[in-house]
C-alpha cells in the first residue's frame, strides 16, 4: 500500500528524503543543546535521590542499630547487678507472687513532695562512644517506641535510630537539665512525632539504676541558636535548678532546620529497680526483666 | 550522550545491553547511597538537629 496525497491538496506531495536508511544528521547545536538538556535531568534525578535517600535510606540502618542497641542494652547487665525477681512468670507458677521487690537505692535528692529520686551510678558509668545510657520511653509516641540514648550529640550518636544526650547538661540523678536531641525527618525520625506530646504525657527514662518519670510541662518553638533551653533552670542560663527536668529537641518545622521544637517535662517520680513498672510500659518486653509488673499489688 | 553510550559503548545485542544498562544503573544508585551521599550530608545543614552550643 503507499500512501498518496489527500485529494483535497492543492499543491503536490513534496519530494520525500532520498530512501537510504540513514539518519538525517543532528547539526552540532542540537547535539549540544540535547547533552545540555541531559546534563540537566541527570542533576534532577540526583538531587531526588538525595531526597530519597536523607528521608528513607538513612532510616534502615538507623532503624536497625536501634534494635540491636536495645537489644545489646538489656542483654548486658552491668557487673555485680543484683538478681531481680520481677514476679512475673516463676511466681506465678508456685502461687507465691510476692508483689513489687524495690531494691535499695542510694538517694540523691528529694523532691519537694517527698519523692526520693535514686541515684545514677550506672547510667554515669555508660558514657563511652559505643555504649548505651540509658532507654527513654514516651508512650504517646508509639506503644513500641523506645530510644536508646548515647553520651553525646554528634552524627556519630543521633545517626544510629535514638537520641543523643547533650554532654554539657546534667543527668537524671541531679537537679537540672537531662536534655536529649533527636532526628525529626531522617535517620529513623527518632522524634518525628515529637509534637504529638501533650502537657501532661508521661516521659520515662529506664535505666539499671530505675526508673525516672517525666511529666510533659510545656512546648515551645525556638530558634537552633537559642541555648538557653538547656540550661539547668530551662530560660534562665546561670539559675540555679531545684527539680529534675527532662527536654527533648529536634529539628522544627518538619523537613526544615530553620527552627528548633522544643518540650521540657518535669521529674514526678522515681522506680528503683525490682520496682512496680508504670502499667504503660509493663507490655515492653524488657521492663519486666528488670520491674515488677504483675499489676498492683 | 545516553543514546551513545548505549548504541556505541555498550557491547552486544540489545537485551545484553538492556540487562547491562540496569546493572550499571542499581551500582551507581547503591555507590551514591553508601558513599556519596553520606559523605555529602557532612557538608549540608539538614540533617543538623541539635541546639548550636
Amino acid at each position: 500500500m503507499t500512501l498518496s496525497p489527500p485529494r483535497h491538496a492543492a499543491s503536490p506531495v513534496p519530494p520525500s528524503p532520498p530512501a537510504g536508511k540513514k539518519k538525517p544528521r543532528r547539526s552540532v547545536g542540537s547535539k549540544v543543546l540535547g547533552g545540555f538538556g541531559e546534563i540537566l535531568i541527570t542533576l534532577g534525578v540526583l538531587g531526588l535521590l538525595f531526597v530519597v535517600w536523607e528521608l528513607w535510606w538513612t532510616g534502615i540502618e538507623a532503624e536497625s542499630d536501634r534494635q540491636d542497641s536495645l537489644n545489646e542494652f538489656y542483654a548486658n547487665a552491668p557487673e555485680g547487678f543484683p538478681e531481680i525477681s520481677p514476679g512475673g512468670e516463676d511466681d506465678e507458677e508456685e502461687g507465691t507472687d510476692s508483689g513489687p521487690t524495690p531494691a535499695d537505692f542510694e538517694v540523691c535528692y528529694t523532691l519537694d513532695d517527698g519523692t526520693e529520686i535514686g541515684c545514677a551510678p550506672h547510667m554515669r558509668s555508660q558514657t563511652g562512644p559505643e555504649q548505651i545510657m540509658g532507654t527513654v520511653y514516651a508512650p504517646r509516641l508509639g506503644d513500641t517506641w523506645a530510644a536508646p540514648i548515647r553520651h553525646g550529640t554528634t552524627t556519630n550518636q543521633i545517626d544510629r535510630g535514638g537520641v543523643g544526650h547533650y554532654v554539657h547538661t546534667e543527668f537524671p540523678d541531679e537537679p537540672g537539665n537531662f536534655a536529649l536531641a533527636g532526628h525529626r525527618n531522617t535517620n529513623a525520625s527518632m522524634l518525628g512525632n515529637q509534637d504529638d506530646l501533650q502537657t501532661g504525657d508521661a516521659i520515662y527514662v529506664v535505666s539499671y539504676d530505675g526508673i525516672y518519670v517525666y511529666e510533659v510541662a510545656e512546648r515551645h518553638v525556638v530558634t537552633p541558636q537559642s541555648t538557653e533551653v538547656l540550661a539547668s533552670l530551662p530560660g534562665e542560663p546561670g539559675a540555679e535548678a531545684e527539680t529534675g527536668v527532662l527536654t527533648f529537641t529536634t529539628c522544627h518545622p518538619m523537613f526544615s532546620n530553620r527552627e528548633r521544637l522544643i518540650h521540657h517535662a518535669e521529674i514526678v517520680d522515681f522506680v528503683p529497680i525490682g520496682g512496680q513498672a508504670p502499667d504503660e510500659l509493663a507490655h515492653h518486653e524488657y521492663i519486666s526483666q528488670l520491674f515488677y509488673t504483675g499489676g498492683e499489688a | 550522550m545516553y543514546a551513545w553510550f548505549f548504541n556505541e559503548v555498550l557491547p552486544g545485542p540489545l537485551w545484553l545491553r538492556i540487562i547491562l544498562t540496569l546493572l550499571l544503573l542499581a551500582a551507581i544508585v547503591y555507590g551514591l547511597m553508601e558513599v556519596v551521599f553520606p559523605w555529602l550530608s557532612e557538608y549540608s545543614p539538614l540533617g543538623d538537629v541539635t541546639m548550636e552550643e
